[in-house]
């Protein structure tokens, strides 16, 4: 069936209009302090100083990566884009023209662990590759493999195994507005703040959070497709917002794990329902966030579903971060089964009916002059951090089993640059397989608990 | 199964007409010395050589060699009187070249502070007003570093320094090559 063809001409003729007073219509200058947005073909205005600069070659395109002028810079990128489409264009003419656009990135992070009960031993924890590219003005795409313990294979217990090679990210973004983008493919659920900037060149302490990597199994990555994007309300505040709908957890949830080994379905999904999850973020200054997210799937054929709530925040006082995050899952009654006949997937083993989990976590960016005297130069603007942070996590809220722990960390971390980091943590930690619920206010914390020592070096490149 | 086909039309049609800005070109350098100055009379510019005495001088200001031998500032005037000056310049994000734009008054003092040109795939909100509006009165006295007296951006923290870096390089460069020498000349004269 299609719609009447009376009602088409008339949407037609509604929206042909409104697209050519979009392209005619070009926004007044931008006021002064007023948010930005960027211009395609903005108007110069019509009074103002004369402009003697004759001989001068223009210091915003000193590199020539910079559009050459105005008006000119979108039509270029374009001609280059179809001429890459063309079919006569040779294979080196198309690699060019991809890699002029293209960025390629990553980081990584290695580890030493030396843990109170057990072997120490050197880790080469993630490696990790970015690749950015504009497609065209509006169409881009990134993606980030990642490598985790070197990839594959992975010796384990003196045995090569399967190791992991992963697209943790990859998505293409098709920007329809300045607060409206469509993004689809492999998504980083947006979950809490922690999953979003998971990145370990920004994080100041070398481990994640504990319920971080259960409750929420960061890098918790699906396939999906939504939007995202942020207004500016007022003078200082900023809404952020991304929503999508994803394939969503499958029925592998368990204790102490989490809901670890139910995420990332990219090769198909194990029921009809498609999971929603969103996050709403808020900024009423420059360095305080405070957000909420969620999200609501189905797990198994029948229909039982995990819904999950979480609440973050960030606020940078002075030389003090403070953040912390908050989480709680509330899963349907039900079993580790629904895979296909066979599968080894299908345990039978209880789901967990609830799962919570918080940190809160403090930062201290200092610096000791006479130290960063000593250095080179470009290491003159770093500094150090301490960081002191507390955490539960409790992945099935009916029973105390060793899934629940609580841990306290203190870590010191120098940053010689931006991107590159040495860490340094250890943290004493309690879990509850003596049927004791751990806290850091109770006895048993300390006189049963035990400490692991962490060092790491991370760096963006 | 119309319903649908005509929710898609509607919103493909809103697409279609939504006003959509795509490349992160913010300014050219005629429009950002328009909006810089729209009382002055005119926008000229000074082009300024490092010779090995100003080289070191930066050196040791700056704490590290600046990457260009020669800049040049703009300088607005209204007859005989000096508006203030301007200086476009570049510093790499994490990626990237971000370019950006000083507004400094005559005495060196920032006045607003501009991202022309912003091509890393994230970190768009050093753009944003509220990060801007930090530069406004920082002087050569003044830290001008992230984490210190600028705030960062959640989530673009090294765009956010690279932007520290190039308003404090635009200071010091203004105060060495530009206000020394007149002031000096002045004096002389």
């Amino acid at each position: 069936m299609t719609p009447s063809r009376p009602l088409l001409l008339v949407l037609s003729l509604l929206l042909v209009p409104l697209a050519a007073r979009a392209q005619d219509e070009a926004p007044p200058p931008p006021a002064r302090d007023t948010p930005r947005v960027p211009e395609l073909q903005p108007p110069a205005p019509p009074e103002g100083p004369r402009l003697e600069l004759e001989g001068l070659e223009d210091p915003a395109n000193p590199s020539g990566t910079a559009p050459p002028a105005e008006g000119t810079s979108a039509t270029n990128e374009q001609d280059t884009f179809r001429q890459r489409l063309q079919p006569t264009s040779t294979l080196s003419q198309r690699a060019a023209a991809i890699l002029d656009r293209t960025t390629l990135g990553g980081y990584a992070e290695h580890d030493f662990i030396v843990p109170g009960r057990g072997k120490s031993t050197f880790r080469n924890h993630r490696y990790v590759l970015f690749v950015y590219s504009h497609i065209s003005e509006r169409i881009s795409t990134a993606t980030e493999i990642e490598f985790e313990f070197a990839g594959s294979p992975l010796k384990r217990d003196g045995m090569l195994t399967t190791g992991e090679v992963l697209l943790e990210f990859s998505v293409v973004d098709l920007k329809l507005t300045d607060w409206l983008t469509f993004r689809a493919g492999v998504i980083l659920v947006p979950v809490g703040a922690y999953n979003l900037r998971h990145d370990a060149p920004a994080q100041e302490l070398p481990e994640r959070p504990i319920a971080y990597t259960t409750v929420v199994p960061t890098t918790w990555f699906e396939s999906g497709a939504g939007f995202l994007g942020g207004f500016d309300l007022g003078r200082d505040w900023r809404l952020s917002y991304e929503a999508y709908a994803i394939n969503g957890l499958d029925a592998r949830i368990l204790d102490e794990q989490g809901f670890r080994a139910a995420r990332g379905s990219h090769l198909e999904d194990n029921n009809h329902d498609k999971a929603l999850t969103a996050r709403v973020s808020l900024s009423p200054f420059l360095g305080l966030e405070g957000a909420v997210s969620g999200y609501t799937g189905a797990y198994d054929l029948e229909g039982r579903r995990v819904n999950m709530l979480n609440a973050d925040v960030f606020w940078r006082i002075g030389a003090w971060d403070l953040t912390g995050e908050v989480v709680r899952a509330f899963i349907d009654p039900g079993f580790v089964q629904g895979f296909p006949d066979g599968s080894t997937g299908n345990t039978r083993d209880r789901v967990p009916t609830g799962m919570f989990g918080f940190y809160a976590q403090a930062n201290y960016r200092f610096r000791i002059e006479p130290f960063f005297r000593l250095l080179p130069d470009e290491w003159h603007d770093g500094h150090f951090t301490a960081s002191l942070r507390y955490e539960e996590k409790d992945t099935d809220t009916e029973f105390i089993t060793v899934g629940d722990a609580a841990r306290l960390t203190l870590g010191l971390n120098f940053r010689p640059l931006p991107p590159y980091v040495l860490k340094t943590s250890v943290w004493w930690e309690k879990a509850g397989g003596d049927g004791l619920k751990p806290h850091l206010w109770t006895r048993d914390f300390w006189s049963q608990g035990h400490w692991t020592a962490l060092a790491s070096v991370a760096y963006l490149f | 199964m119309k319903h649908f086909v005509l929710a898609w039309m509607v919103l493909l049609g809103g697409v279609v007409a939504l006003p959509a800005r795509a490349a992160a070109t913010y300014f050219t350098t005629p429009q950002v010395l328009k909006e810089f100055f729209p009382q002055s009379q005119r926008v000229t510019y000074r082009k300024v050589k490092l010779g090995p005495a100003e080289q070191a001088a930066l050196q040791g200001r700056l704490g590290y060699k600046p990457a260009k031998a020669e800049y040049v500032f703009f300088v607005a005037t209204t007859g005989e009187h000096v508006d203030g000056y301007a200086l476009i310049d570049e510093e790499l994000g994490q990626h990237e070249q971000i370019t950006f734009a000083v507004k400094l008054s005559p005495e060196g003092t920032v006045e607003r502070h501009e991202v022309m040109v912003y091509r890393e795939a994230y970190g768009q909100e050093i753009s944003d007003a509220r990060f801007r509006r930090q530069f406004q009165g920082k002087t050569v006295k003044d830290p001008v570093r992230a984490g210190t007296d600028i705030d960062v951006v959640t989530g673009a923290t090294i765009s956010s320094r690279s932007m520290a870096v190039g308003v404090r390089r635009a200071l010091i460069l203004l105060d060495e090559l530009v206000l020394k020498p007149d002031a000096s000349r002045n004096t002389k004269g």
